[in-house]
């Protein structure tokens, strides 16, 4: 583990110990859920492995609040996750940071942090918080969560008072992002080199810093919010080893050592953001545009045989209109992705487009049934880093899911 | 007594408001140790997690009976949520550490037990309910029972 990314979660602990030791004041708070799962697909393996259907689809969390001061709370969360290859129940940190609410317009937390950008980064986890088991295609990934869930480092929080009943919620962040070699990153870089070698595995993968805002406009209408959010990654660096394919036209590059370094890794991601509550309705639509340059250098048997500076840009929204009925919640969710395509080929590669029908059953109220299914064109979104996805001959294709999840 | 049914149908129609507001009127209580006076607008950043602190320091924590419509409509009232909105609201901070889900009772007993406990709680409950060991708020009726009460003199 990284130096920096250890040491904040440890001093954030430290100085929990420290008011530990000073004095205790409030109440420990425990909360949690698990969650269970089946995806089948009819064509492809996507989020996992879901062509023969899977199981391979669980979500645990168990998290404590506690208020040792006055206006000082210390939180932690402890996940682990299995989404196919992805996750394999390593338990996390998901959070774990001290929160000083100086008054309510002004609050700091230091630790590893939630990252916040538009309505569901920060709560990707929680099932609960949504209508639908997956979220749209292209803005969240579940895949990337170990860039997107959270950085270490601090935010600033506040609450401003605007106009009439308006106000401005806000959060500013800077950090640093821990990345997965088995994580989103990864998985994209060796799906881009898929095509062209074998045997690919990330020699290395470094942090991101990682800093951006979300801002949020309540205009005084109960259950309408707009939103604002930027981010940037950068100094990300990684390099990708594997062998040229068999395949390769010329025969002679058949089985040599390939490898290629990525450096000045960018990532800029732009986010508007739409939520109203009316009723039992609930409308949320976001539009995202993310902007990703590079530099590459590619050596075959130790020769550069390609470099230079790449860039690409994709844009993703949705739209989603929920109602609830009594324990019952459907939803009808459209998302669309132009440009996010891996192996940049056009056409159905470089888009996913996604309706979406998602039906919730509140059992209990600690106990929610979901089930839903996609009807999806293009191949963007596919991964191929465990040759899952070798071939992409067919544009239109299904995904179906089902959740159990308790939470307490 | 027609003119008198017929009025309160008008009095209702303009006002957007029902015969079912004809429910049990609410209080919102505090623990007697917290003296701080709030109004309609404190206590819906409270409800909806954006104030979490008292003044005076301690930690804000909700306090709700659970099924009772008496508080459900009270509580839409006051935040400007249905209780399923509330609910959801409320996971989704707490599920990402910015704040503690509000307390739910199943009795009355437990609910008002733990107000007298907890210096920073608050609760909604329904005024027939005895609660004389809490600090009553006077936030001034608002909406709904506002016209209940009027209604129910003419």
């Amino acid at each position: 583990m990284n130096f920096k990314k250890a040491t904040l979660p440890a001093i954030s602990l430290l100085l929990a110990s420290s008011v530990w030791s000073s004095g205790l004041k409030s109440d420990l708070r425990l909360s949690g859920f698990v969650s269970t799962g089946y995806l089948e697909s009819s064509h492809y393996n996507y989020p996992a492995d879901t062509e023969g259907g899977t199981t391979a689809f669980s979500e645990l969390g168990l998290n404590a609040s506690w208020t040792p001061k006055d206006r000082l709370t210390v939180n932690g969360q402890i996940f682990a996750f299995e989404l196919g290859p992805y996750g394999n129940y390593d338990p996390m940190v998901d959070y774990l940071f001290l929160d000083y609410n100086v008054k309510r317009e002004f609050g700091v937390r230091f630790g590893r942090v939630k990252r916040e950008q538009g309505i569901y980064t920060h709560v990707q986890d929680i099932d609960l918080s949504r209508t639908s088991i997956l979220l749209p295609i292209g803005m969240y990934d579940q895949r990337f969560r170990d860039i997107s869930a959270a950085l270490d480092g601090a935010s600033l929080y506040g609450n401003i008072d605007l106009w009439n009943d308006a106000y401005l919620d806000y959060v500013v962040y800077g950090g640093v992002v821990e990345l997965e070699p088995d994580g989103g990153v990864g998985g994209v870089a060796l799906t881009a080199m898929s095509q062209a070698a074998d045997n690919l595995a990330v020699e290395y993968i470094e942090a991101a810093d990682n800093r951006g805002a979300q801002l949020w406009l309540s205009p005084g209408i109960d259950g309408l919010r707009i939103g604002f959010g930027v981010t940037e990654m950068s100094e990300v660096e990684a390099a990708i080893t594997g062998s040229i394919s068999a395949y390769h036209p010329n025969p002679y590059f058949a089985g040599l050592p390939l490898r290629s370094e990525f450096s000045d890794f960018t990532l800029k991601i732009e986010q508007l953001s739409l939520e109203y509550f009316v009723g039992e309705w609930n409308l949320t639509s976001e539009y995202a545009e993310s902007t990703t340059s590079y530099d590459a250098v590619s050596s075959i048997a130790g020769t550069v045989v390609s470099g230079g500076p790449g860039k690409s840009k994709a844009r993703t929204w949705y739209a989603s209109l929920a109602r609830r009925l009594g324990r019952f919640e459907a939803a009808v969710t459209y998302s669309e992705e132009n440009g996010g395509g891996l192996l940049s080929s056009g056409g159905p590669d470089s888009v996913t487009e996604d309706m979406q029908l998602s039906l919730r059953y509140d059992v209990t109220d600690f106990w929610t049934l979901k089930t839903e299914v996609h009807s999806l064109f293009g191949t963007s979104r596919l991964f191929n880093e465990f040759n899952q996805n070798p071939i992409r001959s067919e544009r239109n294709w299904t995904l179906f899911a089902a959740k159990s999840t308790f939470f307490f | 007594m027609k003119l008198r049914n017929f009025l309160s149908v008008l009095a209702c129609a303009a006002l957007g408001c029902s015969f079912a507001s004809n429910a049990v009127a609410t209080e919102v209580v505090a623990n007697p140790r917290n003296d701080e006076q709030i109004d309609k607008e404190s206590l819906k950043l409270m409800l909806i997690g954006k104030e979490k602190f008292w003044s005076s320091g301690s930690e804000v924590v909700i306090a709700i009976l659970k099924s009772d419509p008496s508080v459900d409509d009270a509580l839409s009232r006051y935040s400007g949520m249905t209780t399923n909105k509330f609910k959801n609201h409320w996971q989704r901070i707490a599920f990402s550490g910015r704040g503690k889900m509000p307390k739910m009772f199943s009795s009355m007993e437990d609910l008002v037990k733990f107000i007298e406990t907890n210096e920073g709680a608050i609760g909604i409950v329904s005024s027939t309910n005895n609660v004389e060991t809490l600090r009553r708020i006077e936030l001034g009726l608002v909406g709904r029972s506002q016209f209940t009460v009027n209604l129910a003199s003419l």
